[in-house]
C-alpha cells in the first residue's frame, strides 16, 4: 500500500509539474487528488485498515497531501504568472487582424499640402461645383467669346451655369463676401471637358491660394511657393519661375520644378526638358479686384493654383490619373 | 506657332543657339521648345541638273539620267513623274543622307547602275508627301543647297498665350528676341513702283456692318503671272509646315506668318462690279468656301460681297468662285480688320477653325494694315511680276489714338517686392517698344506701341518690366503676418467623418461626378432630392446626368473591384451630390459606403462568414459613437434598392438622414454581384450639423455600478429598439447604460412569442448604491415594460 502511495506520489509530482496550463493543472488536481482519484479512495480506505497499518499509512497519506497541496498551489502560481495562454502554441502563426482601412491617396496628398498652407497662415474655403459663367469665367476677366476661354473645356448645364473648371471662382466668391486681409486655400474637384487619357481626367483635383492685403508683393509669392515646395519635396528642391498667362493674374508666372526623376538631366517624365510646369500664379488682376469691389490701389495680392493630382503623381511615381478615380483596391492599397 | 530661326533672321540677328533661345523665350515670353526638324540628319546633297532623261527599257514608270552635278555627271534612275531634261533638283549621292539620316548608296534598278538618287522634298523631311522630286529653277548645279532648302533651319514651338497675338507672326517673334539680345529689329523691305491706274478707279469697298468689320483696306495688283514659288519661299513656307502652292497664294500664306495677320487674294477679274461688301448674311445664304463645302449660313457670320453675290466667309476662308486660279491675270488684295468675336462666333457656328480665324479671333493690329498690305503687294510686284496700282481704298477706321498709360514706378516696387530702379523700367519697356515720357509727379507716360493691345493697365507694364527683369531676379521673402480666421467651412467635420471610417476599417475611394439614367432608375428614389442635373455637352454620352446619389457608382466599383478578385470590400466615399428643383439647382455633400465578401479578414480559425446586414448596422454605430452622436435610431426604410427584409432609416432624434441595409436582388442583378452587399448612403451635410462642436468635462463617476438583467418574453414581432426606446423614454435617473444580450425563439417559448434578454446598468453619482435601490429602479422599468409590451419574464 505504502508503495502504491509512493508511486502515485512521484506520478502526481510530475503531472502537477508539468502541467502546462491552469486547465491541464486542474485535469491532474482532479486525476490524483480528486473526489474519484485512488489516492481520495486510500484515505476514505483507511478506516478499515488495522490501526497500525492505519497510522503508517495515515501518516503517509497526509504528508503526501500537504506535499502535493503545496506543489499544487506552487504550479499554479507558477502557470498564473506566465498568463492564461496555452504553453506550447505556435507564436510564429498570423494574429487575427482587423481590417485597416485607409485614405484615398489624393486625400492624402491633400491633407500634407493643407497641413504645410495651415503652417503659412492659410485657412480652407471651398465653393460649389455647379457654378455660373460669371464666378467661373467673367468674374476673372475671361470675357465671353475670348479665345483665352479656349483654355478651359467647360461642360455646361443651361443658362449660364456650368460645372466649375478651376477653383478660382472659390477666389471670387470669397472676396465677395469678405474684406481683406484673405489668405486662403481652395481644394476640390474641377471638371474639363477633355478626352481622357494617362495625363488627363475630366475630372481631377486642385488647389487653389489666394492672399490679399496692403502691399502684398511678388516677391512674397515666390518666398511662399518656394517654402511649399521646400516642405513638400525637400530642401533641395529647385524651382523656376517664369512668364506666363492667365487672364486674372498680371503679372502671371508658370512655376516649374526640376524634375525629381532626373534631377534636371532629362528624362521620359519632364519630356527631356529638366523641368515640370507644377503651378501657375501671378498677382491679383486690378481689374479681378474692381469687379469684387475692392481698391486696386489699396490693395494687392497673389493668387496660385496647382493640380493634386500632378503633385501626388510626381510624389509616387503613378503615371496614369485615371487610377484615382477607378478605385482598384490593388492600387489604392499601394500608395 | 511653329518658328523658323532662319525666318527670324530676316527681322533680327542674333548668334543664340536655337537651345538656348528657346530657353529664354521660355523664361521671358511663353513656353518655346526646341522642335526635332524632320530633315535633320540629312547631308551630301547637291543641286543637279538633268542632262538627259531616257525612258527605261526594262520599266515603263522610270527613267534613265544623267545628271551634272557641278564636278561632273553621274548616272541615276528616277521614278518621278516630273524628272526631265533641263531640270535642276536636288542630287543625294552615294555616301549622302536623306531625311532620318537615312544613308544613300548605289543600287542596280532593273538592270541599271544608279549612282544616288534625285529626291524629293518628302525625302529630305521638307514635306510631309511630295508627288515628284524637287524643282529648284535657276539654280547653278553643284550649289550647296544646304541653306536654300532650309535644311539647315532649326525649328522652335512656341506656346503661344491669348493675350500676345502680335507673337503669331514671325515679326512679334522676332521683336522680343531683339528686346532679349539687345539686337536691332528690322522690318521686311517694301518696294511697290506704283504705276497705272490708280486703286480708287478699279475698285471699290463699302463695309455695312462697321461693328463685324472696322476697318478694311484694299489693293490692286495687275498683270501677275501665277506660277511656283521661288526656293527661298516655298523653303520658309515648308520650314513651318506650310504647302507651297503658287506664288500668289503663297505670298499670303507668307504675309501672313510674317505679320500674324491673314490677308485674301481675290481673282480681280471674277469679282462682280470690282466692288466689295461686307455684310451680314441673310439667314440661309450660301456660300461655297475654298474646301468646296457648301456653307449655310446665319446673320451671325460676316460676309465678304462683290457686287452681285458672297465671295468670302470674312476672317474665317475664301470662295471658291473667286479663287486665284492658273489663269487669273489681276488681284484684289484684302486686308482687313474683322471683330474678334463676330469671326470667333462664325467660325465656331460652322465647326471650322483657320490659321485666319484663329488670327483674327486674338485680334489683329489695324494700324499696321497699310505695311502689311504694301508688304504682299510689293512681294507679288517681285514674284509675280505684277504692277501695283497706285494708292489703296482704306475705308473703316483704325480705331483711333490709342491712350497713353501712367506708370507710378514706385509701383513697380511696391508690386514686385524688389526696386528695379527708373532706369531699368525704362529701359525694359523701350526694349520692347514702348515709348516713353515723362509725366507729372515724376511717373512716366508710356505709349503702348499699336502691336500690343492687351497692355492697357498699368499692372500690365509691370508685367513687362518682370519680364525684361527676370522673374528668378525677385529676391523671395516669407512674410508672417497675423490674420483673423474665419468662419470654418465645413471640411473639419467631413475631415472627422472621413478619419472615423478609416478607423473602422474602411477605404476611402473617390468616384465620378457623373450618371447614368439608368442608375438614376435603379436608386429608385433612395437618398434623392428634386430632378438630375443634366449636361449639354457629357463626354461621356452614356452619363450626362450629375450625380444624386453616390451608391451607383460605389456600386461600380465593388464590381470593377470583384470582377479582378478583391472580393472582401468595405469602401466610402465623401462626396458632393447634386439636383435639380425648379430653376434651383442644389449640391450637398453625402456620405456612402459598402462592405461585401467575408466579415473577418482571412484567419485560420475563424469561419468564414459573409457581412450581415448587423455588422453594416453595426460600423453606422460605431461611427456615430467616433463623432460623439449619441442617439442614433433605426427608422423604417422602404427602398426598391435595398431588400425588403434587410432595410432601414439612418436618423437622429427623429431626423432621418439616410438609409443602409442589403442591396436587393434586383439591384445586385443589375450590378452583377453575386454576394450580400451591405449598403448606406447619408446626407453629409446634415450629419456633420450633429457632431457636438464642443464637449463639457463632466466628473468621473467615483461610485460602483450595478448592472441587473432581465429576460422579458414578448410577441415575435415586437420590435427591440422599441423596448429600448421605451427603457429610455422612462427617464429613469439611476439608469446609465442598457444593453440586448439575448434573443431567444425556440422550444421552450410558446409559439409567436421570443425572449429578449436585457442587460442594464444602474449607478448614482451621489453615493454608492445599496442593492435595494437599484432593485427598486429596476422593477420600475421592469414593470413599465411587462405593461406594455404585453411580456412576462422568462
Amino acid at each position: 500500500m505504502l508503495d502504491r502511495l509512493t508511486e502515485l506520489g512521484r506520478e502526481a509530482k510530475a503531472a502537477l509539474q508539468s502541467a502546462a496550463s491552469v486547465v491541464e493543472l486542474e485535469n491532474v488536481r482532479v486525476k490524483y487528488l480528486g473526489r474519484k482519484s485512488e489516492f481520495n479512495q486510500v484515505s476514505r480506505g483507511l478506516k478499515d485498515l488495522d490501526p497500525d497499518e492505519r497510522r503508517s499509512v495515515g501518516r503517509a497519506v497526509n504528508e503526501l497531501k500537504n506535499a502535493l497541496g503545496a506543489l499544487l498551489e506552487q504550479s499554479k502560481e507558477r502557470l498564473e504568472s506566465a498568463g492564461d495562454e496555452p504553453v506550447g502554441l505556435d507564436p510564429t502563426l498570423p494574429g487575427r487582424r482587423p481590417w485597416v482601412g485607409r485614405k484615398h491617396p489624393l486625400t492624402r496628398t491633400y491633407e500634407r499640402l493643407e497641413s504645410i498652407f495651415r503652417g503659412l497662415g492659410f485657412e480652407v474655403a471651398l465653393g460649389p461645383h455647379v457654378e455660373d459663367d460669371f464666378h467661373n469665367f467673367d468674374a476673372l476677366n475671361i470675357p465671353a467669346d475670348h479665345p483665352a476661354r479656349d483654355g478651359w473645356d467647360t461642360f455646361y448645364i443651361d443658362g449660364d451655369a456650368l460645372l466649375r473648371t478651376h477653383t478660382s471662382p472659390v477666389q471670387i466668391r470669397v472676396m465677395e463676401s469678405r474684406k481683406p486681409p484673405i489668405r486662403i486655400i481652395a481644394p476640390g474637384r474641377v471638371y474639363r471637358n477633355e478626352t481622357q487619357d494617362a495625363s488627363h481626367g475630366s475630372e481631377f483635383y486642385q488647389l487653389e491660394g489666394l492672399y490679399v492685403d496692403r502691399g502684398v508683393r511678388f516677391g512674397e509669392l515666390k518666398g511662399v511657393l518656394i517654402r511649399f515646395m521646400k516642405e513638400l519635396f525637400g530642401e533641395d528642391v529647385t524651382l523656376r519661375f517664369r512668364a506666363g498667362f492667365f487672364p486674372f493674374t498680371e503679372p502671371s508666372t508658370e512655376v516649374d520644378v526640376e524634375c525629381l526623376i532626373c534631377q534636371g538631366a532629362g528624362c521620359s517624365v519632364c519630356s527631356g526638358t529638366g523641368w515640370v510646369e507644377l503651378l501657375g500664379a501671378g498677382m491679383v488682376d486690378p481689374r479681378v479686384f474692381e469687379t469684387v469691389g475692392y481698391d486696386p490701389g489699396e490693395f494687392t495680392g497673389y493668387a496660385f493654383g496647382l493640380g493634386v493630382d500632378r503633385i501626388c503623381m510626381m510624389m509616387t511615381g503613378t503615371d496614369d490619373i485615371r487610377l484615382f478615380l477607378e478605385n482598384d483596391l490593388r492600387f489604392l492599397r499601394q500608395i | 506657332m511653329i518658328v523658323s530661326l532662319n525666318w527670324l533672321r530676316r527681322y533680327v540677328d542674333f548668334d543664340m543657339s536655337a537651345r538656348e533661345l528657346a530657353l529664354r523665350l521660355t523664361d521671358s515670353l511663353t513656353e518655346a521648345e526646341l522642335v526635332d526638324a524632320p530633315w535633320k540628319g540629312v547631308t551630301g546633297v547637291v543641286a543637279a541638273k538633268v542632262v538627259t532623261a531616257e525612258p527605261h527599257p526594262e520599266a515603263d514608270k522610270l527613267s534613265v539620267c544623267v545628271v551634272d552635278w557641278g564636278g561632273g555627271s553621274s548616272t541615276v534612275v528616277c521614278g518621278a513623274p516630273n524628272v526631265r531634261e533641263g531640270l535642276t533638283s536636288v542630287l543625294a549621292p552615294p555616301g549622302s543622307a536623306i531625311a532620318g539620316g537615312r544613308r544613300v548608296g548605289e543600287q542596280t534598278i532593273r538592270g541599271r547602275r544608279s549612282h544616288g538618287m534625285l529626291v524629293s522634298a518628302q525625302e529630305l523631311g521638307l514635306e510631309e508627301s511630295s508627288e515628284g522630286i524637287l524643282e529648284l529653277d535657276g539654280v547653278e548645279p553643284g550649289a550647296d543647297v544646304r541653306s536654300l532648302l532650309g535644311l539647315d533651319d532649326e525649328i522652335i514651338d512656341l506656346d503661344v498665350q491669348p493675350n500676345r497675338p502680335d507673337c503669331l507672326g514671325m515679326i512679334g517673334v522676332a521683336r522680343e528676341v531683339a528686346a532679349l539680345t539687345g539686337a536691332e529689329f528690322r522690318f521686311p523691305g517694301v518696294d511697290l513702283n506704283e504705276a497705272g491706274t490708280t486703286a480708287a478707279e478699279m475698285a471699290a469697298v463699302e463695309i455695312e456692318d462697321p461693328l463685324g468689320c472696322p476697318r478694311y483696306i484694299a489693293r490692286v495688283i495687275s498683270d501677275v503671272t501665277i506660277g511656283p514659288s521661288p526656293a527661298w519661299l516655298a523653303t520658309a513656307l515648308r520650314s513651318v509646315g506650310a504647302r507651297s502652292i503658287n506664288s500668289i497664294v503663297d505670298i499670303t500664306n507668307f504675309v501672313m506668318l510674317e505679320f500674324g495677320h491673314p490677308i485674301h487674294a481675290f481673282d480681280y477679274d471674277r469679282v462682280a462690279d470690282h466692288k466689295i461688301i461686307v455684310r451680314r448674311a441673310r439667314g440661309g445664304e450660301v456660300l461655297v468656301t475654298l474646301d468646296d463645302i457648301e456653307r449655310t449660313l446665319t446673320p451671325e457670320h460676316l460676309l465678304i460681297c462683290d457686287g452681285k453675290n458672297p465671295v468670302a466667309l470674312a476672317g474665317v476662308m475664301g470662295g471658291v468662285d473667286s479663287e486665284v486660279s492658273e489663269a487669273t491675270r489681276n488681284i484684289l488684295l484684302e486686308c482687313a480688320w474683322f471683330d474678334p468675336v463676330v469671326v470667333r462666333r462664325g467660325a465656331w457656328k460652322l465647326g471650322i477653325r483657320t490659321e485666319a480665324s484663329q488670327r483674327f479671333e486674338h485680334g489683329v493690329d489695324p494700324k499696321a494694315m497699310e505695311m502689311v498690305a504694301a508688304r504682299a503687294c510689293s512681294l507679288m510686284a517681285e514674284l509675280a511680276g505684277g504692277q501695283v496700282a497706285p494708292g489703296l481704298i482704306d475705308a473703316g477706321t483704325d480705331g483711333g489714338a490709342i491712350p497713353a498709360i501712367t506708370l507710378d514706378v514706385h509701383h513697380v516696387t511696391s508690386m514686385l517686392g524688389e526696386d528695379v530702379g527708373r532706369d531699368e523700367t525704362v529701359a525694359a519697356l523701350r526694349s520692347y517698344g514702348f515709348g516713353i515720357a515723362d509725366g507729372a509727379d515724376g511717373k512716366l507716360t508710356v505709349d503702348v506701341p499699336s502691336h500690343r493691345a492687351d497692355v492697357t493697365i498699368e499692372a500690365d507694364l509691370i508685367e513687362e518690366v518682370l519680364r525684361a527683369h527676370g522673374y528668378e531676379s525677385v529676391p523671395p521673402e516669407v512674410p508672417f503676418r497675423s490674420l483673423e480666421t474665419s468662419p470654418d467651412s465645413g471640411q473639419a467635420a467631413r475631415d472627422h467623418v472621413l478619419e472615423a471610417m478609416v478607423r473602422l476599417g474602411f477605404y476611402e475611394v473617390m468616384t465620378t461626378s457623373f450618371m447614368s439614367g439608368n442608375a438614376i432608375e435603379r436608386l429608385g428614389g433612395s437618398g434623392v432630392r428634386g430632378e438630375p442635373i443634366e449636361l449639354s455637352n457629357p463626354v461621356n454620352k452614356e452619363m450626362p446626368f450629375m450625380r444624386m446619389a453616390i451608391m451607383p457608382s460605389l456600386l461600380d466599383v465593388v464590381r470593377r473591384n470583384r470582377n479582378v478578385g478583391e472580393k472582401d470590400l468595405r469602401v466610402f466615399e465623401l462626396g458632393k451630390v447634386f439636383w435639380k428643383d425648379g430653376d434651383g439647382l442644389g449640391e450637398r455633400w453625402a456620405l456612402a459606403g459598402a462592405m461585401a465578401g467575408q466579415i473577418h479578414r482571412q484567419s485560420w480559425d475563424e469561419t468564414p462568414r459573409p457581412v450581415d446586414f448587423f455588422d453594416g448596422k453595426g460600423i453606422l454605430w460605431a461611427m456615430a459613437e467616433a463623432l460623439d452622436i449619441d442617439t442614433p435610431e433605426t427608422a423604417c426604410y422602404d427602398s426598391e434598392l435595398l431588400d425588403a427584409g434587410a432595410s432601414a432609416g439612418f436618423s437622429v432624434r427623429g431626423d432621418g438622414l439616410g438609409f443602409f441595409g442589403m442591396l436587393s436582388k434586383r439591384v445586385r442583378a443589375a450590378w452583377e454581384l453575386a454576394d450580400p452587399v451591405f449598403v448606406f448612403e447619408i446626407d453629409l451635410d446634415r450629419l456633420c450639423g450633429l457632431i457636438p462642436t464642443a464637449v463639457e468635462f463632466e466628473e468621473l463617476p467615483r461610485y460602483p455600478k450595478a448592472r441587473r438583467d432581465v429576460a422579458l418574453v414578448v410577441g415575435e414581432r415586437t420590435a427591440a429598439g422599441d423596448v429600448l426606446a421605451a427603457v429610455n423614454a422612462l427617464g429613469e435617473p439611476l439608469l446609465v447604460d442598457v444593453q440586448v444580450f439575448d434573443i431567444y425563439v425556440g422550444k421552450q417559448l410558446p409559439p409567436g412569442k421570443k425572449s429578449l434578454g436585457f442587460g442594464l446598468t444602474y449607478m448614482s453619482r451621489e453615493r454608492t448604491l445599496t442593492d435595494g435601490e437599484a432593485d427598486e429602479a429596476h422593477s420600475r422599468i421592469v414593470s413599465h415594460l411587462t405593461e406594455k409590451f404585453d411580456a412576462t419574464l422568462r
